[in-house]
């Protein structure tokens, strides 16, 4: 694999693309096996770009264009925060900003029986795991993680949960912790799940913090890490 | 009536072969899923698309691909005269009909079965072209909410006035009564997906004044390329990288 | 009023911190009970119209135009020319406006707006003095058109519409016209409008629309959709520059004690001079913007 350098690729990786580009021709690729991820189509011996973003490509062969976006294309193994909208004999239909309502089956809690199904009024905030996501059918999600335990999934009791960009969530669920999370970290004390699909809950002890940490956060959507640091420090200020 | 005078100026101050200025800007509508303005000239129109999501009337839904639905409005206050129309005349009905098949032929439906995808155009000033900008807002709109597309439709019209082909025709030059060529154009893969006509013209003036409309949906294709890739930049910082 | 209706319900925890919140002063963006989001005054964004003027505050957008048409005057009012006022929501700001989907919120801001803006059939309470709008008695005058459009709706929306009405109106030329001597007014009126002469409408009575929210026990002003969705009723009060209500409307569902109404109308007094300071000044602004 490494063997054959990639002449013609290497030229749009890390490059901003737009629908239409054509980033890679397979007939100068011969005897490669590359993997498409997100945002990219093969169109016979071409791939094109589907979407806006940055191409960006990972050892040995992976491709796929990263974009921030409003709405969430379900992946499996992400996880989500996800509304109940319904609920159905064996399903709760909850919104997690995606093409279709995903289906939380009722048992998929852990030690979940007929017995024991929890109650989820319409509204409620769940973090949740995606364990299905294909076009043909609604994705599905479990309260669970891959071993059957319940970890940190389920029900999210009060708090704050705003929406903002799928872009935002990466950046705030990246490693090494991001700066405007490590900077508020340091000063107060507060819980967070970041969804992949966008949505973002902090929970707090006082309302003020909760209002704090959640600002901070929508405000460091458009800033540098040093920026972020300064417009932290600028916030906890004026409230001590 | 002269619409191009002897030096070769229209009424606007252009010459023939001149596009209006274009200025186009994305994210203006907070809340929608994606959106854009595109102004040609004094035309302004503003796209907003919602979606992909749940099909709303589930007697609509598709099993195979997605629903595109397109509402195209004109507010009476957009043009010179003033009129009173209800939402949904035929004008209006004709227009979100052209607007949804053209950008139906570019977004890969398929890859979204049974979900919806709402794209509204309000016009807001019309100084003729509203069809083009529509269609240009809308693409700009579908990119920015991030719906998966084969290429970057354009629009762009052009005419014949005093025996001379005209690119983008302003309101003034439309209601001389010439004739009206609008084109939609995917320009990556180079193929024509719009093409309207009123009144007539010989066949090879036709010629010409078509590739004279592609050739400002090209421009317009090279204005929105731009637009869209200072507006990833700008989202660049927003993913931390 | 409540854009959330399509959007998916809030869960009850975060019902809690809302109303929560807005007991403690401190709302989830941060601010006070009666401070606004910032305001953005943009003028002359339609070509086309004689006046026009968009205004932002936070994700709400709305564009109001002013558009002057040659008519012959009302013969009860042989002075005056007629006004008439009007507002759509555009699709743009959320697919439950789609169609017909719009028409209601449409005319109850209307209605709202024509209330507190043209005053009453006397035409006291009026925004301006309709007679500006006459040429000649009785004869010939100019009848405006002021449309309001809803681009993007969070909340606050009769405010929002109020206030790009004020800056169109600021931003409108009437054209002079010039009727020449012994011409017959009669049949079809043969106006000489082609000067470059342009007279602005007397705009210092144009009041502003001041709407407190009333969720759990407070009042706030400028709420978002999220808040709306939260509230038990809603005053609006139009007051102008000596401080005098030109118009009153409340909504939402649940009674108001009379004594809080009076109390809603002083508190809404007092944030109007706040706001109509701030908003004269972005509009001085904008129109100094669009001269350059």
């Amino acid at each position: 694999m490494e063997a054959k350098p990639l002449d013609s690729p290497t030229s749009f990786v890390n490059q901003l693309v737009v629908p239409g580009d054509v980033v890679l021709d397979l007939s100068t690729m011969a005897n490669q096996t590359i993997k498409l991820g997100g945002g990219l189509r093969q169109d016979c011996d071409s791939i094109t770009v589907l979407k806006a973003g940055k191409l960006r490509f990972a050892k040995p062969n992976k491709y796929w264009v990263e974009s921030s976006q409003k709405r969430y294309v379900p992946c499996v193994g992400d996880t989500v925060l996800g509304i109940v909208v319904d609920t159905r004999a064996d399903n709760f239909l909850v919104d997690i900003k995606g093409p279709a309502l995903a289906f939380l089956p009722v048992l998929s809690f852990e030690g979940g029986t007929r017995r024991n199904i929890p109650k989820f009024e319409v509204g409620t905030l769940l973090y949740v795991r995606l364990v299905k996501a294909n076009t043909a059918i609604n994705p599905e999600l479990s309260c669970t993680d891959a071993s059957g335990k319940a970890a940190e999934f389920g029900l999210l009791k009060d708090g704050y949960m705003f929406e903002s960009s799928t872009g935002l969530s990466r950046m705030l669920l990246s490693s090494p912790a991001c700066p405007v999370l490590e900077a508020l970290g340091k000063k107060l004390s507060f819980e967070t799940a970041v969804g992949l699909n966008g949505r973002v809950w902090v929970n707090a002890a006082s309302p003020s913090t909760i209002v704090l940490v959640s600002n901070a956060i929508m405000n460091s959507e458009s800033l540098s890490a040093v920026q972020q640091k300064i417009m932290v420090d600028r916030l906890l200020q004026r409230v001590q | 009536m002269e619409y191009v005078n002897p030096e070769g100026i229209r009424e606007d101050g252009r010459r023939p072969l001149e596009m209006r200025h274009l200025h186009a800007e994305i994210g203006t509508v907070a809340r929608a899923d994606g959106s854009a303005v595109f102004e040609m000239g004094n035309t302004k129109v503003i796209a907003a698309v919602y979606g992909p999501r749940e099909v709303q009337n589930r007697s609509q839904q598709l099993n195979d691909q997605a629903l595109v639905r397109c509402e195209y409005s004109m507010p009476n206050f957009s043009t010179g005269d003033r009129m009173r129309k209800p939402k949904g005349d035929r004008r209006s009905t004709e227009i979100s009909l052209v607007i949804r098949q053209t950008m139906e032929a570019c977004i890969l439906t398929h890859l979204m079965p049974r979900s919806q995808i709402d794209i509204f155009v309000q016009v807001l000033s019309a100084d003729g072209g509203t069809r083009s900008a529509c269609i240009n807002a809308a693409t700009l709109a579908l990119a920015d909410a991030g719906i998966p597309m084969r290429d970057l439709v354009t629009s762009c019209s052009a005419g014949y006035l005093n025996s001379t082909p005209l690119l983008d025709l302003s309101y003034f030059e439309d209601s001389a009564g010439g004739p009206d060529v609008t084109v939609g154009i995917l320009p990556k893969l180079d193929k024509v997906t719009l093409l309207q006509m009123d009144a007539r013209l010989p066949i090879d003036i036709f010629e010409n004044v078509v590739q004279l409309a592609t050739e400002g949906c090209k421009a317009v294709a090279n204005y929105i390329h731009e637009v869209l890739l200072e507006n990833t930049k700008q989202l660049e910082y927003r993913r931390g990288l | 009023m409540s854009v959330r209706e399509w959007m998916v319900g809030l869960s009850a925890g975060e019902k809690h911190f809302i109303q929560g919140g807005i007991a403690q002063d401190l709302r989830a963006d941060g601010r006070k009970r009666l401070t606004y989001r910032p305001i953005y005054v943009e003028t002359g964004v339609i070509p086309q119209a004689d006046g026009s003027a968009k205004v932002k505050m936070g994700a709400t957008e709305v564009i109001a135009s002013v558009k002057l048409d040659l008519a012959r005057p009302n013969p009860s009012q042989p002075g005056k020319g007629k006004v008439s006022l009007f507002v759509s929501c555009s699709a743009t700001a959320g697919p439950m406006f789609e169609g017909r989907g719009s028409e209601e919120l449409s005319a109850e801001l209307s209605v709202a707006l024509q209330r507190c803006l043209l005053g009453g059939k006397s035409g006291a309470g009026a925004a301006f003095d309709p007679s500006c709008l006459s040429i000649v008695d009785g004869k010939l005058c100019w009848d405006a058109y002021i449309d309001g459009l809803v681009v993007s709706a969070d909340g606050n929306l009769l405010d929002a519409l109020g206030a790009a009405i004020k800056a169109a109106l600021i931003n409108t030329r009437v054209p002079v016209a010039n009727v020449p001597a012994g011409a017959s007014l009669d049949e079809d009126p043969d106006v000489d409008l082609s000067s470059q002469e342009t007279t602005r409408i007397d705009t210092s009575g144009v009041p502003v629309i001041v709407t407190l929210t009333k969720v759990g026990r407070h009042y706030i002003v400028d709420a978002t959709s999220e808040e709306e969705s939260q509230m038990s009723s809603a005053v609006s009060v139009s007051i102008n520059k000596e401080r005098r209500i030109c118009g009153l409307t409340k909504r939402g569902g649940a009674g108001l004690d009379p004594s809080i109404i009076l109390d809603m109308i002083s508190v809404a007094s007092h944030v109007s001079e706040q706001l109509m300071n701030k908003l004269d000044s972005e509009i001085a602004a904008a129109e100094a913007d669009e001269q350059m």
